[in-house]
Parts: C-alpha cells; sequence; structure tokens
C-alpha cells in the first residue's frame, strides 16, 4: 500500500505541473464549468458568454452561491440545512415590508432607511437559524427534522408580515445591492457580495482555529470533543451562519428584483444543496472546499442562465440539474472507491 | 441479562394499565386524542363533526400511503425525497391515458384497468432506480432521491407540458372518494404491519437500519433490503399520485408539493427514528393523521397560512425533541 501511494506520488511529480493541476481536488469540477460554459456558448450562438450576460450570471447567482455557502457550513458538521428557501423568504417579507413605501404594508409605520432594513434581516436569519442550532446541538434532534422544521416557521413569519401578499416599491437605494455597479457601468454589486463572502468564508475556513474546529467537529465529533473541541458550539454556531447568509441572499433577491412574494424563494434549499454537493461537499462532512462550493453554484448558474436564454422550459432545467447532482456525487464516490 | 428477564414480570404485575402507558405509541396516541379535543373545543365543535372527521380521513390517507412508504425507507436509516416527484410523475402518466383531451398520449382514453396497473408499475420502477443508485453505486440517499425528485417532475411536464389535466373518467372517481380511500389507507397500514413484524424483509429492514455492519456479518443481504424499501415507496407514492388523481379529478404538477416533507415529518412525529431500526407502522399511520387533524384544523377554523406553517414546524420539531428526550431518560 505504502510504496504503491509512494510510487503514484512519484509519477505525479514526474508528469509535472498539468499532472498537479489535474490531480486538484477542484479540477474535475473547473472542467466540468468550462464544459457547461462551452456547451451554453454554442448552444446560445455566444449570447451566454457576452460580458454583459456573464454580470447577469454572477448577479443571478448570487443569492444561490450565498445560500450554498452557508449550506456548506452546515453540511461540513455532517449535518443539512432544509430552512435556507424559508429563511431567505422571513427575512426578505421583513425587510421589504419595512422598507416599502407603500402606507398600508408598512410594519414601521414609515418607509425605513437601508441601514434600518438590512441589518434586521440579517439578525432575523441569524435568529431563525440560532433556533435550529439550538435544538440540533442541545436536543440532539437530526438537522434534516429540525431544518424542516424551521423552514416552516419562517416561511410562516414570512406569511404572517406580508399576509400572502406582494410586496413591492422598496426604498431606492435598495436596488444598489442588487442591481448597483461599482463603478457605474462595472463589476455588479451583487457579485462582490458574493465574492467577498467567499473569500471571507475562505479565510475563516483554512486559516482560523474557529474553522479548523468545524473540520474537526464535521470529520470525527468523538475526536474532535477528546482534542478539546466545543463541538456543540461549532454545531449551533454554522446554523446561525447559514441562516445569516440565507438572510443577506434574500436580501440580495430582493434587491434585484424589488419584490417579494411567497414564492419567490421556491427550491432555494435544493439548489443550495446541489451547489454544495456538485462542488465536493461530503454529505458525511469533515470535507469540501469554498472554492468548489463557488464552482458548482456557477455551474447551476450557467446552466439556469443557458437555459433562460434559449427558452427551455423550467421543468427541462429542473431534470438537467437532476441529472447533474446525480452524476457529481456518483463520480465523487466512485473516485474515493479508486483510491 | 436478569433485568431484561425481571421487567416484563414487574410490568405483568402492575396491571395492564401501566402496560398500556408503558406502550411506545401511548404518547402519540394520548397527543392525537389531546389534540382533537383541544381543536374541537377552540372550534366549537366544528373540527368534530362527523363530515369533517370523514373529511380528514379523506384527506390523510394520500399523506398516510406515502407515508408508510416513506416509514420503510427511514427504517433502513434513508430518506426518500422524490416521493412528491414520483407521485406527481405517476399521477400526470395516469392522467395522460385516462383523459379524453387532446394530451392524451395513447391517442385514446384508456381503461382505469389498463392505466392504474401502469401508474403502480411506473412508480415502482422509479423507485427501483432510487433503490438501484442508493444499494448499488452508493449514492447517499438523501441526494440520488433529490436527483430522482428533479427527474420525476421533469418527465410529468414532459408528459403534459406544464398544463392541468381534466376531463378523466367518472369511474376514476371511486378510489379516492369515502369510503375507498380510507380503506386502502388502512389496508395498505396493515400490510406493511406484516410485513414489517412478521416476515422475513421486515426483520431484514429493521437490521439494516439497526446496524448495517452487523445486519451484513449475520447474513443478510443489505444492498438487496435496500432496494426492496425504495420500490415499496415508490410504489406507495404512485398509490398516493392516484389517491390524488382520483380525489381532485385533476392533476396540476404542483398538486403534491411538500408531499416529501409531509410524509417525513408524519414518519418522525410517529417515532421512527431518522437513524433506522426504531419505530412501528401503527406510529406513522397517528403521525400521517395527527398532520391531517390540524391541517384541516386550521382551514375549518380559517387561521390562514401563517398559523399553519408555524404550528407545523413547531410540531414537528416538538414531536421529535420530546421523543429524544423520553428517550435519553429510560
Amino acid at each position: 500500500m505504502t510504496t504503491e501511494s509512494v510510487e503514484r506520488r512519484d509519477k505525479a511529480g514526474a508528469r509535472g505541473v498539468a499532472g498537479r493541476v489535474f490531480r486538484h481536488e477542484n479540477a474535475t469540477l473547473g472542467i466540468i464549468l468550462a464544459a457547461v460554459v462551452a456547451a451554453m456558448a454554442i448552444a446560445t450562438g455566444g449570447k451566454a458568454v457576452a460580458v454583459r450576460n456573464m454580470k447577469m450570471v454572477l448577479v443571478e447567482t448570487a443569492t444561490m452561491g450565498i445560500c450554498a455557502i452557508g449550506q456548506a457550513f452546515v453540511i461540513l458538521t455532517g449535518g443539512i440545512d432544509l430552512s435556507v428557501a424559508g429563511i431567505a423568504f422571513g427575512t426578505s417579507a421583513l425587510g421589504s415590508a419595512m422598507m416599502t413605501t407603500q402606507e398600508f404594508q408598512q410594519i414601521l409605520g414609515y418607509a425605513a432607511p437601508v441601514w434600518q432594513g438590512i441589518p434586521a434581516m440579517l439578525a432575523l436569519g441569524a435568529g431563525l437559524g440560532a433556533i435550529s442550532g439550538l435544538v440540533v446541538s442541545r436536543i440532539k434532534v437530526p438537522g434534516l427534522i429540525a431544518t424542516l422544521g424551521v423552514w416552516q416557521i419562517a416561511h410562516g413569519v414570512g406569511f404572517f408580515i406580508t399576509g400572502g401578499f406582494t410586496i413591492t416599491r422598496m426604498v431606492t437605494p435598495l436596488k444598489f445591492f442588487g442591481q448597483g455597479f461599482i463603478p457605474e457601468g462595472g463589476f455588479p454589486v451583487a457579485g462582490i457580495i458574493f465574492i467577498v463572502v467567499a473569500v471571507v468564508c475562505y479565510f475563516i475556513w483554512h486559516h482560523t482555529v474557529y474553522g479548523q474546529s468545524v473540520f474537526a467537529a464535521g470529520g470525527s465529533p468523538g475526536t474532535a470533543y477528546l482534542s478539546g473541541v466545543k463541538v456543540k458550539n461549532m454545531q449551533f454556531s454554522v446554523y446561525v451562519i447559514s441562516g445569516l447568509l440565507a438572510g443577506l441572499g434574500g436580501m440580495i433577491r430582493t434587491a434585484r428584483v424589488m419584490s417579494v412574494s411567497y414564492s419567490s424563494f421556491d427550491g432555494l434549499e435544493l439548489q443550495s444543496i446541489a451547489a454544495a454537493v456538485i462542488g465536493g461537499m461530503s454529505l458525511f462532512g469533515g470535507k469540501g472546499t469554498i472554492v468548489g462550493v463557488v464552482l458548482g453554484a456557477l455551474v447551476i448558474g450557467v446552466i439556469r442562465n443557458g437555459m433562460a436564454i434559449l427558452g427551455a422550459d423550467p421543468f427541462l432545467e429542473s431534470t438537467i440539474l437532476g441529472v447533474i447532482v446525480i452524476l457529481s456525487v456518483a463520480i465523487d464516490t466512485w473516485r474515493r472507491r479508486g483510491r | 441479562m436478569a433485568g431484561v428477564i425481571q421487567r416484563p414480570e414487574g410490568e405483568a404485575a402492575r396491571g395492564i394499565g401501566r402496560r398500556v402507558v408503558a406502550h411506545e405509541n401511548f404518547a402519540i396516541g394520548m397527543a392525537l386524542v389531546g389534540l382533537v379535543a383541544a381543536l374541537g373545543g377552540a372550534s366549537r365543535g366544528a373540527t368534530v363533526t362527523p363530515s369533517n372527521i370523514a373529511n380528514v380521513l379523506l384527506q390523510s390517507s394520500v399523506r398516510g400511503v406515502v407515508a408508510v412508504g416513506q416509514a420503510f425507507v427511514i427504517l433502513t436509516g434513508n430518506i426518500d425525497l422524490s416521493v412528491s416527484g414520483v407521485g406527481v410523475m405517476a399521477m400526470m402518466m395516469g392522467g395522460a391515458m385516462m383523459t379524453t383531451q387532446w394530451q392524451n398520449i395513447l391517442g385514446y382514453p384508456a381503461s382505469l384497468a389498463l392505466a392504474i396497473p401502469v401508474m403502480l408499475l411506473v412508480a415502482a420502477c422509479w423507485g427501483l432506480l432510487n433503490g438501484t443508485l442508493v444499494s448499488r453505486f452508493g449514492i447517499p440517499s438523501l441526494i440520488a432521491t433529490f436527483g430522482v425528485w428533479q427527474l420525476g417532475y421533469g418527465v410529468a411536464y414532459y408528459v403534459t407540458n406544464g398544463e392541468a389535466l381534466m376531463e378523466l373518467p367518472e369511474s376514476l372517481a371511486i378510489p379516492g372518494s369515502l369510503p375507498a380511500a380510507p380503506i386502502i389507507f388502512f389496508s395498505v397500514a396493515v400490510a406493511a404491519y406484516i410485513v414489517l413484524n412478521h416476515t422475513g424483509v421486515g426483520r431484514n429492514v429493521y437490521a439494516v437500519g439497526g446496524n448495517p455492519v452487523s445486519a451484513f456479518l449475520s447474513g443478510i443481504n443489505v444492498r438487496r433490503t435496500s432496494l426492496y424499501v425504495f420500490i415499496i415507496s415508490g410504489l406507495l407514492a404512485g398509490l398516493g399520485g392516484l389517491l390524488f388523481l382520483s380525489r381532485g379529478m385533476a392533476a396540476s404538477i404542483e398538486a403534491l408539493r411538500g408531499l416529501e416533507l409531509d410524509s417525513i415529518a408524519a414518519c418522525a412525529i410517529g417515532g421512527i427514528s431518522l437513524f433506522g431500526g426504531r419505530g412501528n407502522i401503527v406510529g406513522v399511520v397517528l403521525g400521517a393523521i395527527i398532520i391531517g387533524v390540524l391541517t384541516n384544523a386550521i382551514s375549518v377554523m380559517h387561521m390562514g397560512h401563517a398559523a399553519r406553517y408555524i404550528i407545523k414546524g413547531a410540531i414537528i420539531i416538538g414531536a421529535v425533541a420530546i421523543d429524544i428526550i423520553r428517550r435519553e431518560r429510560r
């Protein structure tokens, strides 16, 4: 076994940089993304790779990508967060009802400025995530059930706030976070937020004690506990982070579309799980990278965008998503067995 | 060992009352009775009229049948997210065979005797697909069934172009109406009870869920058992789709949305451990009825969507939390 692995490493070394790039854990994913972009470019006659459209893809993917990063925190501990769509709707309902200029829908009695509305959204998101976190870490309810319940509760909160109606006409400065560019006509703000979140989370995962503790708690909770990691606190914190990021994702979607209805976020939890899984997160916990999750989100984003340009059925899109998810996990399982 | 032998004797001495209280389904049974009583009081009797109770049973049948299938899967430590996708797909397939509208895929309206077996068979095949992905390729069930769920919706959309199916043969209304639907539901539950408690397959299901490695070492075909449970779940998801189609006599692609969550919730409330190997069918039936009672009461009492979601969410978490706390005390 040992000689074999040494030999393999030598061979890889002999093959040089190309071999190392190919053997990198995100190589397959990068190739898949390139292939998907190429396929979409051909299918749409180049429209998909126009700079303007690429910016659109980034903006459209930002919400799902940010939620997928939050999801990745939870999956890293071996849990799963089904509540992201509910939390995104609950927080967006709160934010839009605070910031709308339509008087009969205002919950504060006045149109709140952005600096009040957005922090309130993030706080509600973190708070709803904290419910899952508490129930999972203290009572040991499986994450699947806890977040399923919180999904329903958050959706109910959203319904309570909006009364089931669509809220529109939010204060104009909110637009900046979804439709703005820095500088004017330059890079999309939503894309910048997505990238900043990804970079910060990359740093947290790989360069902080906290990040290493989350990895440890996910890989082997027993060993982590014995090495002094506060496993319960780790479990609690990842759900809070996921809730917070779901709130942020909801904010970006609200700012982009400037309207919120109860079905705005349908399927977001499954898309975020798909992005994380395509990105190489192991559902058993303790394995995965932020770069992979971002690539996974972009793969889905590019496909969705390309299908929209082609005017394809929305359900064809879900079929393709389903096949990709199964394939990517099958490939991952097969590769792991091969080693 | 001595403790194990002594316990039943001690319980017997304390009489039947004690044994009833100690029974694993006692808490959930009491929860159902308490819930019905409380809602009956709160609605001033509107929820406990015979016609409304019949209505609850009717509405619970779809959810209950699917939850029984889900229970088989969860008992082996897996999960089936595809039930609504498979159910919708079977429903649309059957509907598109029987309708007299232009959407008919055969070119002529097929009889029930042809369409219903096809629906169930197709659904079972999709369960087989789930089972193959999980047991042969080692893909986690959460992901495999999630993918198949998407595929199911894709096929359903392909069959119908996303438009609602109507103009179905009148005889189709029978299975989804009273008293047929509740009878089908309870027959399925009884059959599942017998399979789980009195056959080799049932013992294997519990063994695989309890500890797959020791099940394998004691000669149980773990792969085949996982395959069986997914086929059962797919078949029952198809049956759920049939009952729904028959009750509404129309099918839209959104019809069964949320069924996977409801069926998992019914199992969780009914005391099926999500880690596998623990729980029974009686609990699942009670769990499905509890969700039915709640959903119905909320609409009868005009409490609105917000209350429906919040109460359902709180109950799902609460039921599992109580179950876990109770187990730890023992």
